[in-house]
């Protein structure tokens, strides 16, 4: 018997957790090696005899003396977690704590085991780090696919859709038209005398005067309307269901009522004019490039009418 | 009132003391006040047992729940469960531990594992306490396991062979404002519900 209890002393104190055993009254009656290591040093000698809450403070709590209480009474075994009781032992260790009941003599005392799970929390901690550094990645990498997606559909200088865009676009509210019997209307906008503004105040002030262009159509025209920048000086606008002839006048009178404007550059006043033609389908054409060919050349006579208008 | 009605009235009353209790030393773990309530507590066969908890599982717990498990024996022989929805218990354990996890794509760690062994400890020493006080017979279990089980269905906590009578104790946690319903499975014997059941006629009738 004095064999077994010196073997089951020694398991005690080279096992690979923090064992603590305290009488019904919470005094320490055994405290192993490594317990010094996780208390920073707190040595056996020091601490037999002493009641646990003195050694170990955190432990100096109500709840504590209750769960004492209560495995000595009925034997029910009690969970501290290193989550819920940081510094149970020291600040650098994290412990977990089973306490049950062991007897012996028929003395009934408690068996504290703190099991040292720093690692996992460690490891925690990192996992987290990597999560968030991932998630703020996948962030940057959604915004740069929005930048991406913009840069392909539209005009970089003007913020409109570029030709990608409204072949696209222009294809589907096509099928749509044809599927519901509604018309779909079509703008050709070209600037008067754009390649003047250009040779005489810069491609500075051309490009401001394409910016305000981009601007008046997206203004005057309606919500979902499509504003498209077609190339050099040319705009195409697109006009999805419409349901009366009537829907579609009303967007090109507003159009071509305020189609002269100006704009101010160093002190100078800068004329702009727009020339506009338009179709609609079913009637100028049944696809987009005759709706195109048929708006443009509208286009192409207004402007003739507007440079004569201006030599006479 | 029927007697199967006022025996659930009484085990209500018990399990209200004991959560209750639980409530007051949670409280003083986490320093905030947490509040636990027992609404409603059914003993059941198998049958409607099952379908009660297949009940509970669609409406508050649809998906993943969050499970302790403890077993007992003695003269009181069987197993409990506390379920928890899962989707909720990330922010239960922010709360529980004072911390805002910012990161919402992981799943559970051994800390959140660990956490809901402790409050599943308390809550089920206070449940299992509460009995074996009743028939003053005493209880011996181990400490919960805790899983999570993605697809829980009611045949996860009940055994068609060992345990044949069922209760099911409905709790809520209010943490701060934040209320989660949770529910507790015992699963016992027969013999070990008739000592209970006959310990509440024993009280029900002055005994």
């Amino acid at each position: 018997m004095r064999v077994m209890d010196s073997i089951l002393s020694s398991v005690l104190n080279n096992i690979n957790e923090g064992i603590v055993i305290v009488t019904s009254d919470l005094k320490i009656i055994h405290w192993n090696p490594f317990m010094e290591k996780l208390t920073g040093g707190k040595k056996k000698e020091e601490v037999i005899g002493l009641t646990v809450g003195k050694v170990l403070p955190e432990l100096d709590k109500n709840y504590f003396y209750q769960a004492a209480k209560q495995i000595i009474t009925d034997g029910r075994p009690v969970f501290f977690s290193a989550a819920m009781h940081r510094y149970m032992v020291s600040k650098h260790y994290r412990v977990n704590l089973n306490m049950n009941r062991v007897t012996g003599d028929g003395q009934a005392a408690i068996l504290l085991e703190f099991i040292d799970v720093t690692g996992q929390f460690l490891r925690i901690s990192q996992l987290r780090n990597y999560v968030r550094q991932l998630s703020l990645l996948n962030k940057r990498l959604k915004q740069k696919e929005k930048v991406i997606k913009k840069l392909a559909y539209y005009d970089n200088l003007t913020g409109v859709a570029n030709r990608a865009l409204f072949d696209k676009l222009a294809e589907k509210y096509l099928t749509l038209a044809k599927q519901s019997g509604t018309m779909l209307g079509l703008m050709f906008v070209d600037v008067n005398e754009f390649k003047g503004i250009n040779d005489t105040y810069g491609h500075h002030v051309g490009d401001q005067v394409m910016t305000r262009v981009a601007s008046f159509l997206t203004e005057s025209t309606r919500k979902n309307d499509i504003v498209c920048r077609y190339g050099g000086d040319e705009f195409l606008v697109l006009l999805p269901d419409i349901q009366t002839f009537e829907d579609f006048q009303i967007v090109s009178d507003r159009l071509l009522s305020d189609r002269q404007s100006f704009l101010i550059y160093d002190g100078c006043q800068v004329g702009l004019s727009l020339s506009i033609g338009t179709s609609l389908f079913p009637k100028d054409g049944q696809t987009i490039h005759e709706l195109i060919a048929r708006a443009d050349s509208v286009m192409y006579a207004n402007k003739k009418a507007f440079r004569k208008g201006k030599v006479q | 009132m029927t007697e199967k009605d006022s025996r659930e009235d009484i085990l209500k009353e018990l399990f209200n003391i004991g959560v209750g209790q639980a409530a007051g030393t949670l409280s003083d773990i986490i320093d905030k006040k947490i509040v636990l309530n027992v609404p409603s507590v059914k003993i059941l066969d198998i049958g409607p047992g099952r379908r009660e908890l297949e009940k509970f599982l669609s409406q508050v717990a649809s998906g993943a729940v969050m499970v302790s498990i403890m077993s007992f024996n003695h003269q009181l022989q069987g197993v409990v469960s506390l379920i928890f929805p899962a989707e909720k218990m990330h922010r239960f354990i922010d709360l529980c531990l004072h911390e805002e996890r910012t990161e919402t794509t992981m799943g559970f760690t051994d800390i959140d594992y660990d956490t809901i062994k402790e409050v599943g400890n308390i809550v089920l020493n206070a449940i299992i306490g509460e009995l074996s006080n009743m028939i003053r017979i005493p209880v011996t279990y181990t400490l919960p396991e805790v899983c999570v089980l993605d697809h829980a269905r009611a045949e996860h906590f009940m055994s068609d062979y060992e345990y044949r009578l069922i209760l099911i104790i409905m709790i809520t946690f209010d943490i701060e404002g934040t209320e989660i319903e949770g529910a507790i499975v015992v699963n016992m014997t027969l013999k070990s519900l008739e000592d209970i059941l006959n310990a509440i006629d024993g009280v029900f009738h002055g005994r």
